[in-house]
């Protein structure tokens, strides 16, 4: 999961080499911390956070192999 | 401009590998049809439904995020179609189906049929599967993700 959503950020912004992704697990869900350069965040999130919303729910239907929650925030750094 | 299209086309099909790859899901992926401005790509294999999400909103969700990442420095705009394990195939037969009932009870009572909600791709199949019935006519009302259609007698 950590991957995918590594990919899908990393193609989406304009310097790959600030996305960092952190996966925080927790009892019920686990939270995936989404953190690019100042410049990217638009780009992940987008117009009403168009962006930030199709990114949850790709993570979302994917996370159903595992039976897993998963959240995924976008951390301005 | 063809050599634009077929560099964006490229493009669509090495994101959608690079999905398939980073999912770490057994998912192979290939073109199912494609048009001079427009690809649709299937993803399919035992993991394939996995992409699929509530009422396809993972699919819809990820061929938004293509058509972001590879028409971004484009001049022109490739219309990009995911499909995994079938569903938009499915769902396709299904809409056509339900559109051709739903026009022959409006003929047959001459009232209007009112279908639930559907996207714009999904509102666009049933507007083609009734356009050539002389009939009826359809038409949509509601405001984004709420819009609908609506099957009425023509004339």
């Amino acid at each position: 999961m950590k991957q995918l959503i590594e990919y899908l950020v990393k193609e989406l912004v304009d310097d790959p080499e600030q996305v960092d992704i952190s996966e925080v697990p927790g009892d019920e869900a686990t939270t995936y911390e989404v953190r690019v350069a100042p410049d990217d965040l638009g780009k992940v999130i987008g117009k009403q956070g168009r962006i930030a919303n199709a990114l949850r729910t790709v993570a979302k239907a994917a996370a159903m192999k595992h039976k897993r929650k998963v959240y995924v925030e976008i951390v301005a750094t | 401009m063809p050599e634009e299209m077929d560099a964006l086309k490229v493009r669509a099909r090495s994101f959608a590998e690079g999905v398939a790859a980073a999912s770490e899901f057994d998912l192979q992926v290939s073109v199912a049809s494609e048009e001079p401005d427009g690809v649709t790509l299937a993803f399919d294999g035992p993991d394939a439904h996995l992409l699929v999400g509530r009422h396809g909103q993972g699919l819809d969700a990820l061929q938004f995020l293509a058509m972001l990442v590879v028409n971004r420095h484009a001049r022109e705009r490739l219309r990009i179609v995911f499909d995994a394990d079938r569903y938009r195939a499915r769902r396709e037969e299904t809409l056509v189906k339900l559109a051709r009932d739903l026009a022959a009870q409006v003929k047959e009572s001459g009232e209007e049929a009112v279908l639930d909600p559907l996207s714009p791709m999904e509102r666009r199949i049933v507007h083609s599967a009734l356009v050539d019935d002389p009939a009826v006519t359809t038409y949509s009302e509601g405001e984004e993700p709420n819009r609908y259609i609506i099957i009425s007698p023509a004339g």
